[in-house]
């Protein structure tokens, strides 16, 4: 949310870590900002304006145990926000089946001075587990309206606005700092008291905790989901729906070059749209179905609450090699996007958080599974159920050993493992798809606009040389370009200017690399393209080399932004790419004894 | 109630427990403060695992690893 800060009326969403802020800020603004069943999803503040009131502002602040303390970096933020005198209404999130934590921000912030209401969420679980609080009583006594929120999906925001009366709510003036408030402890017992029975235990959650949190089964079933994940993702559900689009893509490009052919288009303009822009851009979109599986999966990862115990039950093992267990999430994200990854590594301690941002691009990310799915399909049609997944694997061992490499030149500094464990819950259908189908769509308007201009770049490049058009694609620009690179890849098995070429179209975005050796391959479709640059050893080579060298220009720009010294952006990069070219050129090595 | 001194590796057991006293390293004090595990504050432990102990502290359900809950100072309730 990049926009400039307005002199509009502000509402900022309190609440603990994993509380539903996220959500309710999504549906007070339309916007989709990402959600999860973890505490430590909001990191940082973000803000829009209220749908359908734009002279209102909503504030979603990292989430915050107490105001008392700003231990952390979220708690710094909230209280700075807080006592920045820009306020007009706090929503504090209360959950019904623990409201002690979220009364007492709230009890905190109407002492303050700052009016404040009451978002009051899993009230159905707590009268599912036989529960019960008394709303209205507790309005009676605190005087703090109370707003009870349906599930996500039937939020309304006028309906919770108007209930909330913040937005006729006077803007109070408010002194001092608000950590200096004091908070009668015994008002909160005492109100707990009068309003709250407590639901019973949740007894799916404990049965579920009982074999999750066991270290030996919880690491099978761990290894278990990751294989299932890519299984379905990359298996035949995923591969059925790709050969569907791919097969739809290149009918719908012949067709239209050959209606074109036959209208009388120039040659060079149906060179540029066959060769180019459907070569190119046609060679990634194949891939959205797989993208999307792979992302709703992720989905359901995120948001049944899975994570937190991922997390507490690999932290003794994380711990052998340096890092806390809370690292594991970071990771995780990374096998769908680098940036988002590199980004929620700010709820990680700063020794552990360098060398996450540093390993968290070896967690294969989304978009280079099209590389790997064409790779597999070309050059080991009966392997790539092996192929892929070991690739994956193959990261996580690397991100491993550079972790532990770190971390001994940077010393052993344990981290106490402290993290809340949210309560299990089956995600909306409506919300996976609704956060499966955005991710796609953010892959697709790259297609459409990076990958697509990259195409036609890469076009220009391949059918123009210093003398003119080119006659071969040997002459073009292009091959001079990669012709600076190429010997250097040569001990990598695939030294030739279109796979140099293939490779720096990569930094720009991941899925470029199939795009543009399709391109290069002069159009006739991937398979071909790929079987006349590569040998199987040359591609295994290659594929190593693609999984670990350096990520793409958006996730290098947020590793910029996030790093505190700017300078460590060279040893992060040039790191992977010694490390990229020494697996490489082992993997080269060791698979001429076999293949 | 009984006085337990410190919890230490292998020590935990399931129970109620009031904190007595937060460990003596700011950071990790903090972080506990964090999840409301404070001195005076009521807590249960609910689960021992490998990987450390599951406790309740104000019907918030927390992880804690052995080596942060081991110097946690804790009274036992009955």
């Amino acid at each position: 949310m990049r926009e400039e800060i307005t002199h509009k009326t502000s509402i900022a969403l309190l609440g603990a870590p994993n509380s539903g802020k996220t959500t309710l800020f999504n549906s007070l603004t339309g916007r989709h900002a990402q959600t999860g069943n973890w505490p430590g999803v909001t990191v940082d503040i973000k803000y829009a304006s209220l749908r359908d009131n734009p002279s209102f502002e909503i504030f979603d602040l990292p989430g915050v145990y107490s105001l008392h303390h700003s231990s952390s970096p979220e708690e710094k933020t909230a209280q700075q926000y807080l006592n920045s005198g820009k306020i007009s209404g706090v929503i504090c999130m209360v959950s019904a089946d623990q409201p002690r934590v979220g009364l007492t921000l709230a009890l905190h912030v109407q002492q303050h001075g700052i009016p404040v209401a009451i978002a009051l969420i899993r009230s159905r679980y707590l009268k599912k587990h036989k529960g019960m609080f008394d709303i209205v009583k507790l309005t009676g006594l605190t005087g703090i309206p109370v707003v009870e929120l349906p599930k996500p999906s039937k939020l309304d925001p006028k309906a919770i606005m108007g209930k909330s009366g913040l937005l006729t709510a006077a803007k109070q003036e408010t002194a001092g700092n608000i950590s200096d408030c004091d908070i009668d402890i015994e008002r909160v017992n005492r109100l707990l008291r009068e309003t709250f029975t407590a639901p019973e235990t949740d007894r799916l959650t404990l049965a579920l905790d009982s074999i999750l949190l066991k270290q030996v089964p919880s690491l099978f079933l761990f290894v278990f989901t990751l294989l299932l994940v890519m299984f379905l993702a990359f298996g035949p559900p995923g591969s059925f729906l790709t050969g569907l689009t791919e097969e739809w893509i290149f009918k719908a490009g012949e067709g239209l070059a050959s209606w074109l052919t036959n209208s009388g288009t120039s040659e060079w303009l149906v060179s540029l749209l066959r060769d180019g822009v459907i070569a190119g851009v046609g060679g990634v979109l194949v891939f959205v179905p797989q993208f999307f599986v792979l992302f709703l999966l992720m989905g359901i990862l995120e948001a049944s609450g899975y994570m937190a115990r991922a997390a507490f039950m690999l932290d003794p093992l994380m711990k052998k090699i340096g890092l806390s267990g809370r690292a594991v999430i970071p990771f995780i994200l990374g096998f769908g996007c680098t940036v988002p990854a590199l980004v929620s590594t700010r709820a990680l301690p700063r020794r552990d958080r360098f060398i996450v941002m540093a390993v968290v691009p070896f967690a294969s990310c989304g978009a280079r599974l099209p590389v790997y799915a064409a790779f597999a399909a070309v050059f080991f049609p009966g392997g790539k159920w092996f192929l892929i997944p070991a690739l994956y694997f193959g990261g996580i061992a690397v991100a491993i050993l550079v972790s532990s490499i770190y971390s001994k030149i940077r010393g052993r500094d344990n981290y106490p493992f402290i993290m809340e464990l949210p309560s299990y819950r089956m995600p909306a259908a409506g919300e996976l798809f609704g956060y499966a189908g955005r991710q796609a769509l953010t892959f697709i308007k790259k297609a459409g606009t990076v990958i697509f201009l990259a195409s036609i770049v890469i076009w220009f490049l391949m059918s123009y040389g210093p003398s003119g058009a080119a006659s071969s694609a040997s002459d073009s620009f292009l091959a001079k370009a990669g012709g600076f690179i190429a010997p250097v890849l040569v001990p990598l098995g695939f030294g030739s200017w279109r796979a140099a070429t293939a490779l720096l179209s990569g930094i720009v975005a991941k899925e470029a690399v199939i795009g543009t050796l399709s391109i290069l391959g002069g159009g006739s479709g991937i398979s071909a393209a790929l079987g006349s640059i590569f040998t199987t050893r040359s591609a295994l080579s290659f594929l190593v080399f693609v999984l670990l060298y350096i990520p793409c220009i958006a996730a290098l720009s947020t590793l910029w932004s996030e790093l505190e010294r700017k300078r460590q952006i060279v040893y992060i990069v040039s790191g992977q790419l010694l490390i990229s070219y020494g697996f490489s050129a082992l993997v080269y090595m060791v698979s001429g004894f076999f293949v | 109630m009984t006085e337990v001194t410190e919890l230490r590796h292998g020590r935990h057991c399931c129970g109620k427990y009031r904190v007595s006293r937060l460990p003596r390293n700011r950071r990790v004090c903090r972080s506990m403060e964090c999840y409301g595990i404070r001195p005076g504050a009521d807590i249960q432990i609910h689960n021992v695992t490998k990987s450390g102990i599951i406790l309740y502290v104000d019907g918030v359900r927390v992880a804690l690893s052995h080596d942060v809950a081991g110097e946690l100072g804790l009274c036992e309730k009955k």
